[in-house]
C-alpha cells in the first residue's frame, strides 16, 4: 500500500470513536441546541428495532356534534415512477411520521405519565396542526380530536393509546 | 481513479441531489399541507432560550419568505456544483443543508440528510487542498469509512434484534410504509423461507460491506449491491432522497479502494 495514499492512523482513531459511539448507545443529546444540529451526527441505525411504532390517529365532529369514526391520520400514498427523482408529498409524509415519533418520545420521557404535560411543546402544537389538517381533508369537520396508539405487527395483545387529546374546534 | 477525479465526481453528484431536493422543498413551500401544519412561528419556539442572535438569523433565514430564498440559493450552488465543482458551492451547500435541517427540528429527511451533510463537508475539506494532498486524501477517506460506516452499523444494529434474526422484520416494516406494499412483497416476505431469507440478505449486504475498501472489484460488486437496495426501499418506503445522497459518496469509496 503506497504511504503517501495510507489511512490517515488520526482518521482512524477518529472513525473507530464515531462507530463505538453508535454501535454501543444511543447518544441523547442534551439541550435543544444540539438537538436541532442531530444531522450533523447520524447514529446509521435504519430500521433495527421495530418495537411499537406510534401511529397518528385522528377523528373529526361534524356541525351536529356527531364524531365520526378514528382513523390513521396519515394515509399511504400512491406509487409513481416519478417520485423517485421528485417525491414531496412522500417526504412531508416521511417528516410528518417523525414528528409522531419525536411526540411520543417526549411522552415517553416524562416522569409520570401526565399527556397534559406535553402539550406546550412544539412537538405536540404541530402534531394538533396535523391532526387537523388531516381531519379537514375528510370532509364535514366542526371540531377534531386525536390520539397516538403504539401498535406493533409483532406483538399480541393490541395496541395501546399514549396520548387522546381533547377535542379541538377547527 | 486519483483523489482529484473522485472528489469530482462526487461533486457532481452530491449537486444532482442538492437539485433534487431544493426543486422539492420548493413545491413543499407552496403546498397548504405543509404551510398550514409547519408554520415557523410554531417551530421557532425551539430557538428559545438559544442567544437572541440565533433567534434573529433563524427569522430572517427560515421564515416564509427567507425560506424561499435558502432554497433559491441552494439551488444555484447546486447547479454550479454540476458544472464546476468548487469549494465555495460545497460550503453554502452545506450550509444551506444544515440550516433547512434546523428548520425542520433537526432533519427532514433523517438519514439523507446526514449522508448530505457528510458528503459536503467532506468534500468541502477536500476542496481546500492540492490536488492529492494529504487533506483531499483526509476528506476522501473520512466520506469512504462513513458510507462504509453507515452500512455496517445499520447491519450491527439489525442483527441484535430478533425480529431480524428470525426473518419477520421486513414484514413488519412493511405495514407502516408509506406506500402500499405490493401483494406478491408482503406475501413473499412473510413466508416461512422467503422472510428470513431476505432478512439475511440485508443482514449479509450490511455487514459485510467493509470489504468495499480492501479491492476495487470487491467495491464495485458490493455498490451494484447498494443501488438496486436504495431503489428498493424507495420502491417499498419512498426513500427517493437516499438514492442520490449515497451515490455521491461512492467515487469516494471507490478511490478509498484503489488507494488502499
Amino acid at each position: 500500500m503506497p504511504a503517501g495514499d495510507a489511512i490517515p492512523l488520526e482518521l482512524i482513531g477518529f472513525c473507530a470513536v464515531v462507530a463505538a459511539l453508535a454501535l454501543f448507545r444511543r447518544v441523547h443529546l442534551p439541550g435543544r441546541g444540539l438537538y436541532l444540529l442531530r444531522a450533523l451526527l447520524p447514529s446509521w441505525r435504519f430500521f433495527d428495532d421495530f418495537g411499537r411504532a406510534p401511529v397518528l390517529w385522528v377523528r373529526a365532529r361534524d356541525d351536529g356534534g356527531t364524531f365520526g369514526a378514528w382513523s390513521r391520520a396519515l394515509q399511504r400514498r400512491p406509487r409513481r415512477l416519478t417520485h423517485l427523482l421528485s417525491n414531496p408529498e412522500v417526504n412531508l409524509q416521511l417528516l410528518n411520521g417523525s414528528l409522531v415519533q419525536q411526540l411520543a418520545r417526549e411522552i415517553a420521557a416524562l416522569e409520570e405519565p401526565d399527556p397534559d404535560r406535553v402539550t406546550d411543546s412544539v412537538a405536540y402544537t404541530l402534531t394538533r396542526r396535523l391532526a387537523r389538517e388531516c381531519a379537514l381533508e375528510r370532509g364535514d369537520c366542526a371540531a377534531f380530536q386525536f390520539k397516538i396508539r403504539l401498535e406493533s405487527p409483532l406483538e399480541a395483545g393490541g395496541a395501546v393509546d399514549v396520548l387522546v387529546s381533547p377535542t379541538y374546534e377547527v | 481513479m486519483g483523489a482529484e477525479t473522485a472528489l469530482e465526481w462526487v461533486s457532481r453528484l452530491i449537486g444532482v441531489a442538492l437539485v433534487l431536493s431544493s426543486i422539492e422543498h420548493l413545491r413543499l413551500s407552496r403546498a397548504t399541507s405543509f404551510t398550514g401544519v409547519w408554520a415557523w412561528r410554531i417551530v421557532r419556539r425551539d430557538l428559545e432560550g438559544l442567544p437572541g442572535l440565533f433567534r434573529t438569523a433563524g427569522d430572517r433565514l427560515l421564515g416564509r419568505f427567507g425560506l424561499r430564498w435558502l432554497l433559491y440559493a441552494r439551488l444555484l450552488v447546486a447547479g454550479w456544483l454540476i458544472v464546476v465543482p468548487a469549494p465555495v458551492p460545497l460550503a453554502v451547500g452545506f450550509l444551506t443543508t444544515l440550516l433547512l435541517a434546523v428548520r425542520f427540528r433537526g432533519a427532514f429527511n433523517g438519514g439523507s440528510d446526514s449522508m448530505t451533510l457528510i458528503v459536503l463537508g467532506s468534500a468541502f475539506v477536500a476542496s481546500l487542498g492540492e490536488p492529492d494532498s494529504t487533506l483531499m486524501k483526509i476528506g476522501l477517506w473520512y466520506l469512504g469509512v462513513q458510507v462504509v460506516a453507515s452500512y455496517f452499523i445499520a447491519g450491527v444494529a439489525k442483527i441484535g434484534h430478533r425480529s431480524w434474526r428470525t426473518g419477520r422484520a421486513l414484514s413488519a416494516f412493511l405495514t407502516i410504509a408509506v406506500y402500499e406494499p405490493p401483494g406478491w412483497a408482503q406475501r413473499l416476505l412473510s413466508g416461512r423461507f422467503a422472510g428470513p431469507l431476505a432478512c439475511w440478505a440485508v443482514l449479509g449486504f450490511e455487514l459485510g460491506f467493509p470489504l468495499a475498501m480492501f479491492h476495487p472489484v470487491a467495491c464495485l460488486s458490493l455498490i451494484g449491491v447498494a443501488v438496486p437496495f436504495h431503489l428498493a426501499n424507495f420502491g417499498l418506503f419512498g426513500l427517493n432522497r437516499f438514492v442520490f445522497a449515497w451515490a455521491a459518496a461512492y467515487p469516494a469509496l471507490y478511490w478509498c479502494a484503489v488507494a488502499g
